[in-house]
């Protein structure tokens, strides 16, 4: 057996690995939205009220997230939310995640729950649709359930504008003070940024 | 009363100008800082174990005040004004404003990286718990050093007792500072712009080692405070060395024994190279040998005599070595990590560290020049050529660098043992000053060469590049991200709790009801909640009600005492003991005396049917607060437990002062 062609069966067999592994029936979870705020402000909290139900097979627990992945190595819940456009791909990175379970609580077969969850509005104001998912599953053999409800975004409260001044005017001041010292730097550096000499 | 902040600053430039003689001008505006700062601690350390803070800050102030007012009379040299040419000065502003604002947006985006326990730490410091006690685990004393916190915390009496924005202050003008001291103090003892330039460029920006991060990232948790005082120590110690005088040998010492309650492990790396210091000005130069000894001497003994004596942890192994007793009566055989205990042992039996994740590794790897930084492979060619060529203030550094690698690499810090990167970090930072000095050594040389000069800088250039790119990269980002999201900075640490990048972690109902907790909470008392989040892996939730109600909080449980496989880059905290687990199950009355609690927080939301029932019929609870949008679940009660044992009361357990598991 040539070493490519022994190279090629090993692939296969780690290819088939993840397959034969922990094959469970994956979850199935149905996502109903009870309730949500018909208009909220920009770049704040509001609440949603979410029915969560296990149609599946397998038990979940709350999902442990952690730098965008999900890390549970058992079957689990979380929700995924998007303002206004829905992810071109579906993996956790690209939505914001509520916790909705626990680690140390279940959801069983058959069983629903209902909750209130916290999401927090775009900072653009604007009127479109939020994007919930429900995620379930384990790493790398996520199930997602869409729903979707519509949302005025309105302008961002006083307190929320006047914050964000107060950091654009510091940022203000610190571009100003660098960028006249980075001027200084070029003309110290530069032969072509230098006053020609006068005698 | 902010007014009375000027008063360590006032001081400080009156030691830097009367008792230190320092006359460069540029000079004397980080070191009054640095000195002022350094001596308000100093004295509010030492008051405090007789006084409450508002006392001990006041009589602090007054104690500066009349010091300076004695010590103006005192004969000061005219300040000189070295020129600053446009490149030296256009660099270190851009530094010092960089180091200031990168500093000061981080914190109003994260408020701080161990946020448990330094927050609630300062919060109970205005309740004048001193010395400090776990905030999670109130029977349990919390060793090891404290300086920055109290500072914070004892300054912010002069600003409305809001230690949250002093703290963002202070860390940011800190960062500047040091950039400030760093450089003017290398200008001013090696003699030349290009080494000191070289050295804090490699310093700020080109050490990128553990993280890849350089100084300039480093200023969370105590860090603005540990560097300051790190390059002031430096400072007085060779001023001191250099010329002797009493004074500056006082100031010196007492310096020194200040660093020790900022940071241990640095304070135990200066006490080693200082001494390794004198032994080589002692042998390059015979002027003054006997002088010079005497006063390295009576520094070095002085500060350790303050040290055992003015709390943090020289102060407690003095008490439990001196006593003769292992542990102190008041600390139980529970897991080190929640006393801050550290039990070293030497030799360690092999050459090596310990990383963060818990893998062992020798000095002679790639992980280890991975984790010091790259400049650290220069350092045993560097430190004899700087001490050969007199350049003492980068020989110090180096020296300094060569013992933070030796001292972990020999010694077992036990459960403390994979927290060697700090002293890691200290090497690679004394390795990058080195190469600095002698890479700026070797193009003074090249200079007056006009064949090699253009050739020389072009390598500089290169070799600048190279080694800053990862910092000046990373810093750009972290602030390009101040434009693309202002929305997540926030200067009130009460808008910032629950909101922005720690949105998931807790509700902001928890931090307007722990605000609520405030006035309510005495001295000592506890508050037993059942507001967190499992995913906090961080503790950010229950960290913001302890730090705004400024109170303890009970009912958390912790990993086995003992248990060989957790150390610190484990989590040994549990958000819930078991006890607490089965009173927010069942109501059970007998744990709320169990846990000591004085106040409940709750999410009503998150009870069984069973404690609901038994929290509305439990005649020692009064319901005192409620708050939140019932519609939205983001509700908040907070229940007062009224004095006096329910009838029948057992209690189980077998050790009061071990917390539960």
């Amino acid at each position: 057996m040539t070493p490519s062609v022994r190279g090629l069966i090993g692939a296969l067999v780690l290819l088939a690995i993840p397959l034969s592994v922990g094959a469970v029936d994956p979850p199935s979870i149905e996502l109903e939205i009870l309730g949500h705020p018909k208009e909220v402000p920009a770049s704040s909290s509001f609440y949603v009220q979410v029915k969560l139900t296990n149609a599946g097979t397998v038990p979940v627990r709350g999902c442990t997230i952690e730098l965008g992945q999900v890390v549970s190595p058992d079957p689990c819940l979380a929700l995924g939310y998007r303002f206004f456009k829905a992810p071109r791909r579906l993996d956790v990175a690209s939505v914001d995640t509520v916790q909705v379970l626990s680690r140390r609580e279940v959801l069983a077969p058959g069983q629903s729950i209902e909750r209130s969850v916290r999401l927090v509005s775009s900072r653009q104001s604007a009127t479109g649709q939020v994007h919930l998912y429900a995620i379930s599953g384990q790493p790398g053999a996520l199930v997602w359930s869409h729903e979707a409800f519509t949302i005025v975004v309105a302008e961002a409260s006083y307190e929320a504008k006047r914050r964000a001044m107060t950091t654009l005017a510091l940022f203000a001041i610190y571009v100003a003070g660098v960028g006249w010292a980075l001027v200084r730097i070029a003309k110290a550096i530069l032969p072509v940024a230098r006053r020609a000499c006068s005698s | 009363m902010f007014a009375l902040s000027l008063i360590p600053l006032l001081f400080g430039y009156v030691l830097a100008t009367r008792v230190i003689g320092e006359r460069e001008g540029h000079l004397r505006l980080p070191l009054s800082y640095a000195l002022g700062l350094c001596g308000f601690l100093f004295g509010v350390n030492a008051l405090l174990h007789a006084f409450p803070l508002r006392s001990a800050v006041l009589a602090t102030l007054g104690l500066m005040a009349a010091t300076a007012a004695a010590l103006w009379p005192l004969p000061s040299s005219r300040a000189v004004w070295p020129r600053l040419g446009r490149l030296e000065a256009a660099v270190v502003i851009t530094l010092a404003l960089t180091a200031f604002f990168r500093a000061l947006f981080w914190q109003m985006e994260y408020s701080d990286d161990d946020f448990f326990p330094h927050a609630p730490l300062m919060a109970l410091y205005l309740r004048d718990v001193f010395p400090p006690r776990n905030p999670f685990y109130p029977d349990q004393p919390y060793l090891g050093h404290y300086g920055r916190d109290l500072t914070i915390s004892a300054l912010s009496v002069l600003w409305g007792d809001r230690f949250f924005a002093v703290q963002y202050v202070v860390t940011a003008a800190n960062h500047l500072m040091t950039v400030l001291l760093a450089y003017f103090a290398s200008r001013r003892f090696l003699r030349s712009r290009r080494q000191a330039l070289l050295v804090v460029a490699l310093v700020f920006l080109g050490l990128n080692p553990y993280l890849r991060r350089s100084l300039l990232d480093v200023f969370a948790n105590n860090n603005t405070f540990v560097y300051l005082f790190l390059f002031l120590n430096c400072y007085l110690f060779l001023a001191a060395l250099r010329l002797p005088r009493p004074g500056v040998a006082i100031v010196s010492a007492l310096s020194l024994a200040t660093y020790s309650i900022v940071y241990t492990t640095h304070h135990g790396v200066l006490i080693v190279a200082f001494p390794l210091l004198v032994l080589a000005v002692l042998i390059r130069s015979r002027r003054l040998r006997a002088l010079r000894l005497a006063t390295a001497a009576a520094i070095l003994i002085g500060s350790l005599a303050i040290s055992f004596v003015h709390g943090g942890t020289l102060t407690d192994v003095g008490h439990r070595y001196l006593s003769g007793s292992a542990r102190p009566s008041s600390i139980s055989a529970g897991p080190e990590l929640v006393t801050q205990q550290v039990n070293p042992s030497f030799p360690k039996g092999r050459l090596g560290f310990t990383a963060f994740d818990g893998t062992p590794y020798s000095l002679f790897s790639i992980r280890f020049v991975q984790d010091t930084g790259l400049a650290v492979i220069v350092l045993p060619l560097a430190l004899p050529l700087l001490l050969i060529a007199r350049r003492y203030w980068a020989a110090l550094l180096a020296l300094i660098g060569a013992a933070a690698i030796v001292i972990p690499a020999t010694v077992d810090f036990g459960a403390y043992e994979n927290d060697t990167y700090r002293f890691l970090f200290l090497g690679g930072l004394g390795s990058a000053a080195a190469l600095g000095s002698v890479v700026g050594m070797a193009l003074d040389r090249l200079a007056s060469s006009p064949r090699f000069w253009a050739g020389a800088r072009a390598a500089t250039a290169v070799l600048l590049v190279v080694l800053c790119w990862g910092t000046v990269a990373g810093t750009g980002w972290a602030l390009s991200d101040v434009a693309r999201r202002p929305d997540r900075y926030f200067l009130r640490a009460a808008d910032w709790a629950c909101n922005g990048i720690h949105q998931a972690d807790c509700d902001p109902a928890d931090a307007r009801a722990a605000e609520a907790l405030r006035p309510l909470v005495a001295r000592d008392q506890r508050v037993f909640t059942n507001a967190y989040r499992e995913g906090d892996l961080d503790f950010i939730g229950l960290t913001v009600i302890s730090s705004l109600s400024r109170a303890y909080l009970t009912g958390l449980g912790t990993v086995a005492p003992g248990d060989p496989g957790v150390k610190i880059g484990d989590q040994y905290k549990r958000p819930a003991s078991p006890r607490a687990l089965a009173f927010w199950t069942t109501g059970a009355p007998d744990v709320l005396d169990e846990l000591k609690a004085d106040w409940l927080l709750v999410d009503p939301s998150r009870l069984s049917e069973a404690a609901r029932k038994a929290l509305s019929t439990n005649p020692r609870l009064r319901l005192v607060f409620r708050g939140g949008q019932i519609s939205s679940g983001g509700v908040r009660e907070i229940y007062r437990v009224e004095a006096g044992p329910s009838p029948g009361r057992k209690t189980t357990r077998l050790d009061p002062a071990l917390p539960e598991r």
